[in-house]
């Protein structure tokens, strides 16, 4: 920590929490820049943004959150939002693993998200 | 089965089984699975796995492959010690318990 007269250069440097808007913020952002879209299900987005947030405030950084963690970014790298798998999982099931991002074909046809196979090997999880 | 873990109770009207939830305190398809038991009444007991220690963590997910030949997924229901659904499809669920509650199911 640098020195302050006041302390605000303190704090500046601590990671600031997030909220289930600064995750929703992120979402939003990631599935622009990708063409996906969020799913349409706000409560199911309100409870994945929670577990963004709680991941974020925990471990530092957006931890899938159907996933479990090892609590640091070197073993949780692939699973980190939006996780190696998504795209893999979209192809398939038109979604990724926690229901968090659609294809917009996927989207467009109104079916309903679901629980999808795990893809990530299990040798890879704590 | 999983004597090492702290599970937390939760009541019910309906309690013929032994039903052992494994969630995550981040997870909207656990998040659903809690609604869904809570609205049918069912009492389970329920352990978060991402509260446990790792070693906690390598032991359950050792037991489910041993005992279901599959590794722990979140959510995961265990009816009896002895049928374990994996993730949350309501279908699945609603059959898997009326199952469970037909006579000489899980004898």
């Amino acid at each position: 920590m640098r020195e302050s007269h006041d302390g605000m250069e303190e704090r500046a440097f601590a990671r600031a929490e997030k909220d289930r808007a600064d995750a929703l913020a992120f979402a939003r952002s990631i599935a622009e820049k990708n063409g996906w879209r969020l799913n349409p299900d706000s409560q199911a987005v309100a409870w994945i943004a929670d577990g963004l947030a709680r991941n974020y405030n925990r471990y530092g950084y957006f931890q899938c959150p159907c996933r479990d963690s090892w609590g640091d970014a070197e073993h949780d790298s692939d699973i980190i939002c939006p996780c190696e798998y998504c795209t893999a999982d979209q192809a398939d099931y038109g979604h990724c693993y926690c229901g968090l991002y659609l294809t917009s074909s996927f989207f467009a046809a109104g079916e309903p998200v679901r629980s999808i196979p795990e893809r990530r090997a299990q040798e890879l999880f704590p | 089965m999983f004597e090492y873990l702290e599970f937390r109770s939760v009541d019910g009207k309906r309690n013929d089984h032994d039903l052992k939830l494994f969630i995550l305190t981040t997870c909207a398809h656990c998040e659903r699975a809690l609604a869904y038991l809570a609205k049918e009444g069912v009492a389970y007991r329920v352990v978060y796995g991402d509260e446990l220690p790792v070693e906690l963590k390598r032991r359950l997910r050792n037991d489910f492959v041993r005992s279901f030949h599959s590794p722990v997924r979140y959510p995961s229901l265990v009816i009896d010690d002895s049928e374990m659904l994996a993730g949350f499809e309501q279908i699945e669920w609603d059959e898997a318990l009326r199952a469970a509650g037909a006579p000489g199911r899980g004898q």
